[in-house]
């Protein structure tokens, strides 16, 4: 590292922030490690809806943002509490977090939409099937070593200040002890590695 | 396809700067083939990173070319005036840099852009402030908005409790039970905190505090002082007044939306120790708090504040604590 940029954030760890802090849309976009498989041309069916299933943290609007990215033309909601978005009929709709839409909010929803994907932590799957749609369900719950060991060391390569100098690295350990401490819950595990790497004085092993 | 790339070279080799400097920059282009170019614009802005949604702000831009690329490369001065903050922040949640970002609109192509951020610093001269008024409406809307919460959650249980009592509800097993006896901590003790200043004036009568200047340089004092007529006769363990500065990011949004607060500064100052004070007699007491010659300025944009306050607690002894929070603007 240059001596003389040593003032700069996170400089003595090669880095430009912390690479476990809050991304933007795009960043998770353009960060994602996901697979979607053949879901994209599933959505071109017609008639269909997909649902990404699970709790908090295990990466459903990551997946629902990259099948997005092939579909950029269309509108991608983001449902708040006790916020009631406008839904404009569109051949296919994304929306993030459904559950938040009361029941007759997405009979209303299902009625604009020919096609659907959506993000939640309920099954849908009886009310889309009454909508009359053929419905997908990608459940996610578990987490492997080695994805979850990529995507971390992924965010580190997005920090990097100079490329050809090193940077700290997440091992499998400790990916391995995150996940099971944390029951597979990428977010929780990103927060206690803001925190390591707010500690970490040098470029390190994590 | 034409490749192009760009980089922006500053003219400090540390990339320190101070307010009221110029940062001059070069923009090198480099093309490997002819290309057309909409636009080649140079920005300078502040912008956020850490715990929080990223905020950022103070953009000013130029555009330096528009037109044809010849193979080869090409080199675009430009300037920008450093006249205002935010200064530069590199804390636990939070972090403020500058950058000066330079993107290229080519058509049918993705737009290459490059940025190098840079360090600003307090200047000797700071003409400007960083958006006062705004800082201290939200500050009073803020402590507005606690009252309010404070005030509705436990009127929400007690509503539930007492349709419970009216509809001869009955304790059906041990997790109800349980429910009900952390309900009802929960509501004790979000009362107790509702009430406390009340019942603490029950005894010391009507608190004013004033805190002035409420707007600083680093390295200045404001006054803090307390006055009251006790109602009876009672006893203090103390009156302390404590400067405190906070980072309260925000990050995610809807469900997910989660606020993160870490306390970088706390510093007592005492106004009063132990003291028995006589009923109906008025009682003054004050104290000096010097804000850190090295303090960061109050910051606050949507989602990432640096707050300063002071928060001032009378101990009554063997009664409820009176306690006020009163920011502070520290200016840049």
């Amino acid at each position: 590292m240059t001596s003389q940029l040593n003032r700069l954030a996170y400089a003595a760890l090669n880095l430009r922030f912390n690479p476990f802090g809050e991304l933007s849309r795009e960043q998770r976009v353009l960060l994602a490690v996901v697979d979607i498989g053949d879901l994209p041309q599933r959505l071109c069916q017609p008639r269909v809806a997909i649902q990404f299933l699970a709790d908090h943290g295990y990466g459903k609007s990551t997946h629902l943002l990259a099948l997005h990215a092939q579909f950029s033309q269309y509108t991608y909601t983001q449902v708040h509490t006790n916020v009631k978005p406008h839904f404009t009929a569109q051949e296919i709709q994304f929306v993030d977090s459904i559950e938040n839409l009361s029941r007759l909010q997405r009979a209303r929803l299902y009625r604009l939409s020919p096609r659907i994907a959506f993000t939640t932590h309920r099954d849908l799957s009886q009310e889309l099937t009454t909508a009359g749609y053929s419905v997908y369900t990608r459940t996610l719950n578990q987490q492997s070593v080695d994805r979850v060991q990529a995507i971390f060391n992924r965010r580190i390569a997005h920090a990097r200040r100079f490329h050809d100098e090193p940077v700290p690295t997440v091992t499998a350990a400790t990916v391995s002890r995150l996940i099971e401490r944390f029951d597979g819950n990428i977010r929780a595990m990103e927060y206690e590695l803001y925190e390591m790497f707010q500690d970490l004085k040098a470029v390190a092993d994590v | 396809m034409s490749n192009c790339n760009i980089r922006v070279e500053l003219d400090r080799e540390d990339r320190v700067y101070r307010v009221g400097d110029h940062v001059k920059c070069l923009v090198h282009v480099d093309v490997d083939q002819a290309v057309s170019c909409d636009g080649l614009l140079a920005r300078v802005s502040w912008y956020t990173h850490g715990r929080g949604n990223g905020d950022s702000g103070g953009n000013r831009e130029h555009i330096l070319f528009k037109g044809e690329w010849q193979a080869g490369s090409h080199v675009y001065p430009c300037e920008f005036d450093l006249d205002s903050g935010p200064l530069s922040y590199h804390g636990h949640n939070i972090n403020i840099d500058w950058q000066v970002e330079a993107r290229a609109d080519i058509p049918w192509a993705i737009d290459p852009k490059d940025s190098a951020e840079f360090i600003l610093e307090r200047g000797q001269d700071c003409p400007q402030l960083y958006a006062e008024k705004v800082q201290l409406d939200r500050n009073t809307l803020s402590n507005m908005k606690s009252f309010w919460l404070f005030l509705t959650i436990p009127l929400i249980f007690s509503g539930v409790g007492a349709y419970k009592v009216a509809s001869n509800w009955r304790i059906n097993d041990i997790f109800d039970m349980l429910f009900w006896i952390a309900l009802v901590a929960v509501v004790l003790t979000v009362s107790f905190f509702v009430v406390r200043n009340s019942l603490a004036q029950r005894k010391l009568g009507k608190v004013t505090v004033s805190v002035d200047p409420k707007a600083l340089n680093p390295g200045e004092l404001t006054e803090v002082s307390v006055s009251f007529s006790p109602r009876v006769m009672i006893a203090l363990n103390g009156i302390m007044a404590q400067l405190v500065a906070k980072e309260v990011a925000i990050s995610g949004s809807g469900t997910n939306r989660k606020t993160h607060t870490h306390t970088f500064h706390r510093e007592e100052f005492p106004l009063i120790g132990k003291i028995r004070l006589e009923q109906g007699r008025q009682a003054r007491y004050q104290t000096k708090v010097m804000v850190p010659k090295n303090a960061h300025h109050t910051f606050i944009a949507d989602d990432n504040r640096i707050q300063w306050q002071v928060e001032l607690t009378i101990d009554v002894d063997d009664w409820p604590d009176w306690r006020s929070s009163h920011p502070l603007l520290v200016k840049i």
